[in-house]
């Protein structure tokens, strides 16, 4: 079984070819998925932000840090369901575009990022906010998670520019060579 | 007759432009919608309740604003390359009204509300109206795309 057919029959399970095929769900799906980044990727940043000194230095990070947990955990929830729904739905497509497996790749460091941070930064704010300054391992916490959210956004702009190579190029690029072919075509 | 050269836009002739703009407008809207999104879910007494309504809108009031002047930068930057195709779009111009509407609301009502520390019903209301308003912002952009 080749990677295509398996992108092919992910994507044939029945409501996800509703997805793609429908006028309206597919549109709905993204505009929520972007909706969500909207409403709690900002969430994301102002964590960052606070964990870098930079922004809502009147609350205690642990104040920040707990008190958003549950609704970027509710946030993160609905933008990966959201995304999962679009990209599955056109699997073909997406499975060798390498914006998307950058983009899976980011959604995996993501992972890595909460496993790593949790026991010195997101679990351990009650100690930060008792250091006269905020230590350099949660500032690299949140430098990292910038990174990784931002490109995340990015990859996902970029997957929509991607362009497949076809088999039939060598074809057309034959033909261009010999201009006789396309007389034709002139205007 | 003034002549708009379209291919003349470096959104239009530099493969990397267009798809960049667009990233920056994504993150300033994260930043600014995200950052109102956090004072209405306090607003609405769903999320950081140690703190006030006041306190909240004063601490992200400049990230609030920063995020509007990119965000709007490069939706400018974006709407240059194709203007008329963007006057006609219906999707657009509903977008627009709804981003003027929802920034004027902001600046006004909502910032009285949240600075005055009202009564929990008005801070719902409030609250409510504006998180809807910026949801409603986002769709009609993505919506742009398919009508």
């Amino acid at each position: 079984m080749t990677a295509f057919q398996i992108a092919d029959s992910i994507q044939s399970i029945g409501f996800l070819t509703y997805i793609r095929e429908s006028g309206y769900t597919y549109p709905v799906i993204m505009a929520s998925h972007l909706a969500s980044i909207a409403v709690f990727g900002g969430l994301i940043l102002m964590t960052d932000l606070r964990l870098l000194g930079l922004a809502m230095t009147d609350c205690s990070v642990t104040d920040v840090v707990k008190q958003l947990r549950r609704w970027k955990q509710i946030g993160f929830v609905i933008m990966v369901t959201m995304g999962l729904l679009l990209g599955t739905s056109e699997m073909d497509k997406y499975y060798n575009n390498p914006y998307f497996q950058f983009k899976m790749f980011l959604l995996l460091m993501v992972g890595v990022h909460a496993l790593a941070f949790h026991k010195s930064v997101y679990g351990n704010t009650e100690a930060i906010d008792r250091m006269p300054q905020i230590p350099q391992v949660a500032k690299t916490a949140a430098v990292l998670s910038l990174v990784l959210w931002i490109g995340m956004a990015c990859a996902g702009r970029w997957i929509a520019y991607y362009e497949q190579p076809r088999e039939g190029q060598k074809t057309v690029a034959t033909a261009v060579a010999n201009p006789g072919d396309i007389v034709g075509n002139k205007p | 007759m003034l002549i708009y050269d379209l291919q003349a836009n470096p959104l239009n002739s530099n493969e990397w432009a267009f798809p960049l703009t667009e990233c920056f407008h994504i993150t300033a809207f994260a930043l600014s919608i995200g950052t109102i999104a956090l004072v209405d879910l306090r607003m609405l007494g769903l999320g950081m309740k140690h703190q006030t309504v006041r306190q909240l809108t004063k601490d992200t009031g400049l990230w609030t604003l920063a995020g509007l002047v990119i965000v709007i930068l490069s939706g400018l930057m974006i709407f240059s390359s194709d203007p008329i195709h963007y006057l006609y779009n219906q999707a657009f111009r509903f977008k627009v009204t709804m981003l003027v509407v929802a920034i004027v609301y902001n600046y006004t009502i909502h910032r009285k509300v949240a600075m005055s520390d009202g009564s929990p019903g008005t801070l719902k209301l409030v609250g409510g109206v504006s998180l809807l308003m910026w949801i409603a912002v986002t769709f009609s952009g993505l919506w742009i795309a398919f009508i």
